[in-house]
């Protein structure tokens, strides 16, 4: 809601009433006060008290309060009002115009004259203090209504204390109207459907054992009850606040989940003339089971001789616990309940539980494709029938487990709203934050590892990107500036942005301060993004370096390092005056992937399959990769080539046709020349054995249905590799690997 | 919401009245607004309403009066009326109670707590 | 609340819109009792019903005890998309012989 349109009208508002008041208290200098006049102040003093209220302004509440206060002394007659009187309520009346001007001008309260409103406030005090027979509330009562519902229904909660529990997980709720409740404008169907704002009614029956012929009834007395199911994670005292209006003379029981056998027969009990078709209804809405009916009826007619007075059964077992009388009483003195809506189960597990529990299933879903593979080269027609179904079943299981790890990256933007408030109001900067795409899910251990170079980059932007108020205004900029995370889904990557509108980079200053930091030699040209590189190098800057013109030195390089930790980049861009956007890009990361399966001298290779943009035919793209010119011509366009035979030095002989894969990382793309594209398939991502070192660009191994182990290639790391190969002429590094 | 429920807003604030009627327009609820129990009145006289949301301290005519007024009307004798006020004494709100108000809230208006004092009696 | 009654061959039907709750039901109930005594076949049409509360509800209820007990046919019939999700919310979706709309019913 946005309160400041309504601060103005407020204003607005408050100067009119003073006005009336000024008007009202001459009008009682002359004529004498009068009943009239004396409310009309009192009206005002309240009306204003009332607005202010709204924003928080306790200082305007604490004063109109005690006015009111006062004048409420006078209406009820336990204080002349005099002339002297007069003379303090237009004294009260100026402090009150400041108290607006103040608000008006944003002066903080305690500047406004502050002894003269002690003054006011102990003089208005005096008046109500010589009246007073009763205690009365203080100033900042307003806020605490000392009110006691005078009329209570009957509530009762009934959880039985023999018999087995009923095989129940809901709720059962019984209400019995009172018959004025109608005439009260309290409409019982209206309250069921309020339920559903912190659960679920499963089922509600209507109980008609009252209603009378048409002709007798009385249509605006209450005559149904209401028998009602219903499923919350909700506690019972947010229940009975729900029923808070039903009047004295209603009956509401309520029935926790699993409650005892004997709660339902008290319950059916309490209806004699209705009980078996009560009994009925229970079993309708799913209260009980037929069986469990049948067994709460034996247990009625074993009951100890001789019975109690019906009803007498409820009066004597006293089962409202105290809470709930608690909660029944000061239903009204809190606001309610968070509206919870429909609240979905949690259970909590054990991350590392979950991580077993993917890494099972990614070896079933190997073993899966193995046992398919097998059935199929020997041609077992009804193990391959059975098969198919199972890898479906496994397949659905993938999904599902891997569906548990994520989360949406909205938990981590959750700390930010409030952050971003507070550092704002210490740095004296108006900040306005944005926020889309915080249902983009990723991989929960992400997350967890996101929150700390994010609130990094958020402290940078407040501390030195954004300007204040003033400088912004200056620069002809809106003066609230704009923060905003940014997170959606980008082949095969999730992307968080963060972007800013505030003063941008300065080129020279980062250029001139790398300098002095040893990080450039002087006479050293720089492209712009290798400028703006250095602001990630380790020891590029210390908090208080480049400061209010660009200075996103702060730690920087620790972020960079924590991205790329997750096999994620970061990426920069900034125009010096117009804002900074910082860009993470993160690997969907699943322990399960699709990929795209390569051979190269009859290895295999795997490329998750969102990374792949086309396959093309090697001799055809006009590419030469002899010597330094690995470069491919695709289209017109040139595409870095990487040939994956020397990159992890596999024996020739070289086949004679080869092929490309083409893949794409972030907004960069790279050939990788490979002897066959194998196609499609599903793999589990293992960690990389260390019998196989650490060759470059692999980011893991999985197992093949073969039994055959598959490189899983890192393709951010690739891409790189191709295009600095490319740009710095130099021949492929033939490191590591003996895969 | 698929019939907009109508909530007559009466109140000599435009402020507070401001504050209500943008909870509940955002809630789907249809609001007309008075400024006070007289105008009040007069469009109870004309319009279907479902729920009266009502100052208690007004010029011209009060909120007991303007309850006491409505219950004349005969569309309106039952109308629920959740009284709106800063005052919270014991007895006024007995003198309520038997005029069949059952609802208060207390100022300042808390929007949540005003939705769901609405919901309760029409229903989300 | 508006009716609008149709007799034709001793059979009476009446369509009852707007609204059938607290504000209205003393007067309806008046109607109601009217239209009941006079024919042994009624059909109540609620295909403009815009409003329907507890109190509406079981004015309905109570007319058709007082039919069923006398014999005489009720039947109620194309509640309107309010009064059906009204209905259905109170578990009385059964009270409405003949739907137009398409709302779960409960078996009766």
């Amino acid at each position: 809601m946005d309160l400041d349109i309504l601060r103005s009208e407020l204003i607005l508002e408050s100067r009119e009433l003073l006005a009336e008041m000024e008007t009202a208290l001459l009008k009682m200098e002359r004529e004498g006060p009068t009943r009239e006049h004396i409310d009309a102040l009192f009206r005002v003093a309240h009306t204003i008290k009332g607005s202010v209220g709204i924003f928080g302004l306790d200082h305007i509440v604490a004063f109109t309060h005690a006015m009111e206060t006062a004048l409420d002394a006078f209406r009820n007659g336990s204080v002349p009002c005099t002339g002297e009187h007069l003379g303090l309520f237009l004294e009260c009346a100026d402090h009150l115009e400041r108290l607006i001007e103040g608000l008006e001008r944003n002066t903080p309260p305690e500047e406004i004259a502050h002894d003269v409103q002690t003054a006011l406030e102990a003089r208005l005090l005096r008046i109500s203090k010589t009246s007073d027979p009763e205690p009365r509330r203080g100033a900042s009562s307003s806020n605490v209504p000392a009110e006691r519902p005078p009329l209570r229904p009957e509530i009762e909660i009934l959880e039985g204390r023999a018999g087995p529990e009923v095989d129940n997980q809901a709720w059962h709720i019984s209400l019995r109207p009172s018959p004025d409740l109608l005439r009260h404008g309290v409409d019982p169907l209206a309250l069921i459907s309020y339920l559903s704002e912190f659960g679920k009614v499963l089922a509600v029956e209507v109980v008609d054992d009252r209603l009378p012929d048409l002709e007798e009834m009385d249509p605006t007395e209450a005559y149904l009850g209401f028998e009602i199911r219903f499923s919350t994670e909700a506690d019972r005292s947010r229940i009975v606040d729900a029923f808070s209006f039903v009047s004295k003379g209603s009956r509401l029981r309520i029935l926790p989940p699993r409650a005892r056998i004997d709660a339902y027969l008290e319950l059916m009990d309490s209806a004699p003339h209705s009980s078996k078709r009560l009994g009925e209804i229970l079993v309708e809405v799913g209260a009980l089971t037929e069986q469990e009916l049948e067994k709460a009826l034996a247990m009625q007619k074993a009951a100890p001789s001789p019975p109690p007075p019906l009803g007498k059964i409820l009066v004597g077992e006293q089962i409202v616990p105290p809470e709930v009388v608690a909660a029944a009483l000061d239903h009204q003195k809190r606001p309610p309940h968070s509206p919870g809506g429909l609240r979905s189960t949690l259970v909590k597990v054990d991350s590392a539980k979950l991580d077993s529990l993917i890494d099972l299933v990614g070896e079933l879903v190997i073993s899966s494709a193995a046992a398919h593979l097998a059935a199929r080269s020997e041609g077992a027609k009804a193990s391959l029938e059975a098969l198919a179904q199972m890898v479906q079943l496994v397949e659905e299981i993938r999904d599902c487990s891997l569906g548990l790890r994520m989360v949406a990256v909205g938990e981590v933007f959750q700390r930010f709203p409030r952050m971003v408030r507070d550092l704002a109001k210490d740095l004296g900067k108006s900040v306005r934050l944005e926020i889309t795409g915080a249902e983009t899910e990723l991989d929960k251990s992400m997350v967890d590892r996101l929150a700390d170079p994010l609130t990094h980059i958020v402290r940078n932007a407040l501390d030195h990107a954004l300007e204040p108020p003033s400088a912004r205004a200056s620069q002809g900029k809106p003066e609230e500036g704009t923060l905003g995370f940014h997170a959606y889904h980008q082949t095969g990557s999730i992307v968080i942005e963060v972007r800013d509108d505030g003063a941008g980079i300065d080129r020279k200053r980062v250029l001139a301060r790398a300098r002095e930091r040893g990080l450039v030699q002087p006479d050293q040209i720089l492209s712009d993004s290798q400028i703006l590189d250095l602001i990630f190098q380790p020891g590029f800057s210390t908090a208080n370096t480049v400061s209010n013109l660009s200075g996103r030195g702060v730690g920087m390089d620790v972020v960079r390092k924590t991205i790329e930790g997750m096999r994620g980049t970061i990426e920069l861009e900034s125009t010096l005056g117009a804002g900074t956007t910082i860009r993470l890009r993160l690997p969907l990361t699943l322990a399960i992937i699709d990929g795209f399966l390569v051979s190269v001298a009859s290895r295999s290779f795997v490329v998750p399959l969102d990374m792949v943009v086309e396959c093309a035919d090697l001799d055809r793209s006009a590419a030469a990769l002899d010597g330094s010119r690995a470069l491919a011509d695709l289209r017109g366009h040139p595409l870095p080539l990487l040939d994956l035979r020397r990159l992890y030095s596999l024996p020739d002989p070289t086949p004679a046709r080869r092929n490309i894969l083409v893949v794409e990382y972030g907004s960069r793309r790279a050939g990788l020349v490979v002897d066959r594209l194998v196609g499609e398939f599903q793999t589990v991502i293992k960690a990389l054995p260390t019998a196989f070192g650490d060759p470059p660009g692999v980011g893991g191994t999985t197992i093949l249905g073969t039994g055959e182990v598959a490189l899983i290639l890192d393709i951010a790391t690739l891409v790189q590799m191709a295009s600095t190969r490319t740009s710095s002429g130099l021949e492929p590094a033939s490191t590591g690997g003996r895969a | 919401m698929s019939v907009q429920k109508t909530i007559l807003l009466i109140d000599d604030s435009p402020t507070s009245r401001g504050v209500a009627r943008q909870v509940l327009l955002d809630s789907g609820y249809r609001v007309l607004e008075a400024p006070d129990g007289e105008v009040g009145l007069e469009t109870l006289r004309k319009e279907q309403v479902q729920l009266v949301v009502s100052d208690l301290v007004m010029p011209r005519l009060d909120g007991f009066g303007l309850v006491h007024g409505m219950r004349a009307i005969e569309n309106h004798k039952f109308t629920p009326v959740l009284m709106l006020t800063s005052i919270s004494r014991d007895d006024l709100r007995e003198q309520g109670l038997s005029m069949g108000i059952r609802a208060w809230v207390t100022k300042p208006v808390l929007p949540d707590h005003l939705l769901d004092t609405v919901k309760k009696l029409l229903g989300p | 609340m508006r009716i609008t009654v149709a007799m034709a061959r001793g059979r009476i039907r009446a369509r009852l819109s707007e609204s059938l709750d607290i504000s209205s039901v003393e007067e309806a109930k008046d109607k109601l009792l009217q239209l009941s005594n006079s024919s042994n076949s009624l059909e109540l049409n609620l295909s403009g019903m815009e409003r329907l509360d507890t109190a509406g509800i079981q004015l309905l209820l109570a007319l058709r005890r007082r039919r069923e007990n006398r014999n005489q046919t009720l039947r109620i019939s194309h509640p309107s998309g309010e009064v059906a999700k009204i209905l259905f919310r109170a578990g009385l979706s059964r009270i409405v012989d003949e739907a137009v709309v398409s709302h779960r019913e409960e078996s009766p």
